[in-house]
């Protein structure tokens, strides 16, 4: 009796024992990212504005995007046709009409402002028409002008938004470049100094973290809101120090001074790898490094002499193993790209067909066409010799070190390269008029192909950075132009897949490198899966691990 | 009296002149403040000449010289485009920090080069002396990012008595009291002030140096030693007076370098000073930035140069009467 007795009370100790344990796993997986603790961020430039409508490089959009919510963010799969595997933020749910002409967004009656004033839909309202007023000069408001006609307010906490037309990227276009603003705070401020006022600089936002300081080019310090609608962030702290110079850099981040290393060079990787305290994530690359032929004679419509021949372009593209181009300026990380895109946008196939390297194949080629080698080495045809220039930005390393690989390998076929490296400010007015023979650039594109459209297909208006070669197919531009208006990711990628084609068997330019996009991390930091475009897209739920977050003094004052 | 307004009036003219040269310079120089389209693709020629319009820089560039004129007359520095807040306010932010960096550094420097020069010359032709001589040349010769590489290495890597840079520890900063962030400010300060110093010492101790060995000749130095002095007195008493114009002179001359900052120094021990605020505001295209920057730069040029003028003329009065 007495053993049942004993056996049964064990049993209920047990039991007892295991329903404590629970309660404290499960309070503790509630607070499993609760570690506090401030994360330092190495930032490279010194952003200058971090107001939503206006930042306009790298830095200044990861601050302002852990700042403000938008009314929905993209989902991992990067998908930008219609609204699949986007996340709820600002907007909890929304609905499509049935025409598609009109979404209408319910937004969160939990989302406050962080100085606690609610987010309403004339927040929203508000927002787009300080995008699209001139006196802004947002840049991104021609591409919210392209498909939307207005935004209304149906009540505080329902806004609907009303197209001009359908197209297969309207949500996108929308939730990525329009983040709603406190109309409370903004309103009274005239639009035409509305960028020079304190107001923008306060930066109140509706995001996980709210702006504490901002030390021009020392430091961007942000705070977890402490009510967070939804939920709070893990870390105390966030603070992009600015480190310009890249050896300082360098030397914080494997001293410890540093928990976040964004644009982390490739040259630097083996020495990351010394570091087992360190880790390198490899991001989805959004950029790519092109060279670019004027098929006209400079400013002029004359096709130019030499790369007005198609088959001398993939003769010159033949030449090149940039392969081993982009292996020797990228290291292991190097990848030569597919063609005017990157792996990382949806529109990318891997049975893209590409121009292989095949330097005899190259002299055969030129031979057949007229261009034979002189007595100098140099191929000529016609008393003109196979010789260029190629502008190089004297700022791009990368592009710098491939000038200097493509005129080796050019040299071996008969080729003679002259690189005319400059400084951006004088080299941009000569590649916007044209006036140039073959220009190394590089692109930032989007998780969406449709950029195609202004990268290589119209022809540039006066002034656009777009296309300076100015390659026009009406083949190429038909593919682009269905694949954008495709509402089915596969039929739209198929009509992609046939304008790269194009494009690549045209070679109006050569798709050198795609770069690699790293991003250097401390190991005691934990971080959900990075999303490939923005490290910092999930920053609330980053935490330190158990014990390693940098001790902070107990008499810490929240500022 | 007349000899300082004169002096002051020069000194006005050469600020006008060089801030005139300044604002055409950089104006006529290729480019604008705003990303060109190659840059960001966004930023259509619509859109910059929207921009343009706003800042007032599409009128010619008379207008916007008289305008430039007009505003400095009113006591305004202007409004910087690319810190998006008035000049007067970037210049608030980044001059404190350069003054505290760039005095400390060359008060350090002066002084240590001072002592250093002395000593040489008293201990002249000993192994140390030759020794310090080389390790001075040795500075001088090697680039100044260098011995920035250097000291991080070495002091803040590999000894770690020092933060390896920026102007206070980010993590603890905060939650610090008063003092304890004064304690920090320090701490971050001395390896870059340090380094400075290193620079600056290496110099003056050159110059002041040679100034020693030629006064230690003099007559009157052995009429002192012959009268019964300490060597110590002799040299402090003595020669010291007499030769360290020179060091002066130079010092005099670094003051508009406190103020125009040191770039290499402020870029790899980030610490945001004026050196790298014109820098970047000259990359940029910040017009009023760099205008403000160079006319501040000539206020003092001139307060140095006449400082350097007064420091000689009280130690050598034959120059106040040439």
């Amino acid at each position: 009796m007495l053993a049942v007795l004993h056996r049964s009370l064990m049993a209920r100790s047990l039991a007892v024992r295991i329903v404590i344990g629970c309660v404290f796993i499960v309070a503790a997986c509630g607070r499993s990212g609760a570690t506090g603790g401030t994360l330092i961020v190495g930032a490279p430039t010194d952003p200058k504005k971090l107001f939503p409508p206006l930042y306009d490089e790298a830095t200044g959009q990861a601050i302002s995007e852990v700042v403000y919510d938008k009314l929905a963010d993209i989902g991992p799969a990067l998908n930008t046709v219609g609204d699949a595997g986007y996340q709820p933020r600002l907007a909890e749910r929304w609905e499509w009409s049935r025409d598609s002409l009109q979404i209408t967004f319910h937004l969160d009656p939990r989302a406050r402002w962080h100085d606690g004033a609610p987010v309403t839909a004339e927040d929203v309202r508000f927002a787009l028409s300080v995008y699209l007023d001139p006196a802004v000069a947002s840049p991104k408001a021609s591409e919210l002008a392209d498909e939307l006609d207005s935004i209304t307010v149906r009540d505080s906490l329902t806004a609907v938004a009303w197209y001009k037309r359908r197209s297969a990227e309207q949500f996108h276009e929308l939730v990525n470049n329009l983040v709603p603003l406190p109309a409370h705070l903004l309103r009274a401020i005239p639009r035409d100094s509305l960028a020079t006022s304190g107001a923008v600089r306060a930066l109140v936002g509706s995001g996980p973290f709210r702006l504490v300081r901002w030390e021009d080019g020392q430091f961007i310090e942000l705070a977890a809101t402490p009510d967070f609608y939804r939920g709070r962030a893990a870390l105390d702290r966030v603070v992009f120090e600015i480190v310009k110079e890249p050896t300082t850099t360098f030397a914080k981040l494997y001293g410890g001074e540093l928990d976040v290393v964004d644009q982390f060079p490739a040259s630097e990787v083996a020495e990351l790898r010394k570091h087992a305290a360190l880790r390198l994530e490899r991001a989805a690359s959004f950029f790519y490094g092109y060279v670019a032929f004027n098929l006209y004679d400079g400013a002029s419509g004359r096709p130019h002499p030499v790369f007005g021949d198609r088959g001398v372009r993939r003769a010159l593209t033949m030449a090149l193993d940039r392969d081993a181009m982009a292996r020797s300026v990228f290291g292991e990380v190097g990848v030569a790209a597919a063609g005017p895109l990157t792996r990382s946008q949806w529109g990318y196939d891997p049975s893209l067909p590409s121009i292989p390297f095949d330097r005899a194949g190259a002299a055969r080629a030129l031979d057949s066409l007229g261009w034979h080698v002189g007595p100098d080495g140099v191929r000529t045809k016609g008393g003109r010799r196979l010789a260029f220039t190629l502008l190089v930005p004297a700022t791009s390393k990368p592009r710098l070190q491939m000038a200097t690989l493509m005129q080796d390998q050019w040299k071996q076929v008969g080729v003679a390269l002259d690189v005319s490296s400059l400084d951006p400010s004088a080299l941009g007015p000569m590649v916007v008029k044209h006036e140039f023979d073959a220009f190394a650039g590089s692109f930032h594109v989007s998780p969406s192909p449709s950029g195609l459209r202004k990268t290589w297909g119209e022809l540039p208006e006066a002034g656009s950075g777009y296309n300076p070669g100015r390659y026009g197919s009406p083949a190429f531009l038909a593919q682009v132009d269905s694949g954008i208006g495709a509402f089915q990711i596969p039929e739209a990628k198929r009509h992609f897949k046939a304008a790269l084609e194009t494009v690549i068997a045209d070679a109006p330019g050569i798709w050198l490198y795609e770069a690699p996009n790293l991003v250097a991390i401390a190991g005691r930091v934990r971080t959900p899966p990075l999303r490939p475009d923005a490290w910092w897209s999930n920053l609330e739920r980053w935490s330190f691990a158990p014990g390693a977050a940098p001790a902070r003094a107990p008499s810490a004052k929240t500022p | 009296m007349r000899f300082a307004l004169r002096r002051a009036l020069q000194a006005a003219i050469v600020i006008a002149v060089v801030a005139s040269l300044a604002f055409v310079l950089i104006h006529f120089a290729p480019g604008d403040p705003f990303p060109s389209a190659l840059d960001d693709p966004h930023l259509t020629d619509a859109l910059r000449a929207r921009l343009r319009t706003q800042y007032g820089f599409d009128e010619p560039i008379v207008v916007q010289y008289l305008r430039f004129l007009a505003s400095y007359a009113r006591g305004e520095l202007g409004w910087s485009v690319g810190h998006g807040r008035p000049v007067a306010s970037v210049l608030a932010t980044v001059l404190p920090r350069t003054v505290l960096l760039m005095a400390v550094g060359l008060g350090l420097g002066l002084v240590g080069g001072v002592a250093l020069g002395t000593w040489q010359a008293m201990h002249r032709g000993s192994r140390v002396e030759r020794l310090t001589g080389f390790a001075a040349l040795v500075v001088l010769s090697v680039p100044e990012f260098l011995v920035a590489l250097l000291a991080i290495r070495l002091f803040a890597q590999g000894l770690q008595w020092f933060p390896m840079s920026g102007l206070v520890d980010m993590r603890m900063h905060g939650s610090m009291d008063a003092w304890e962030r004064a304690g920090d400010v320090a701490r971050h300060l001395a390896l870059p002030a340090l380094t400075l110093a290193a620079l600056v010492a290496a110099a003056v101790s050159r110059y002041h140096r040679a100034a020693m060995l030629a006064v230690l000749p003099e007559d009157f130095v052995r009429t002192a030693r012959a009268k019964g002095l300490t060597e110590r007195r002799v040299i402090l008493r003595h020669v010291l007076p007499n030769a360290i114009g020179t060091a002066l002179s130079i010092a005099g001359l670094l003051i508009p370098a406190v103020f125009g900052g040191a770039t290499i120094i402020e870029k790899f021990f980030a610490w945001p000073g004026m050196g790298l605020a014109m820098f970047d505001a000259a990359v940029g295209r910040d017009y009023q930035l760099v205008v403000a920057g160079v006319v501040l730069s000539g206020v003092f040029v001139a307060i140095g140069s006449a400082f350097a003028d007064v420091i000689a003329a009280r130690l050598d009065p034959r120059q106040a009467r040439r």
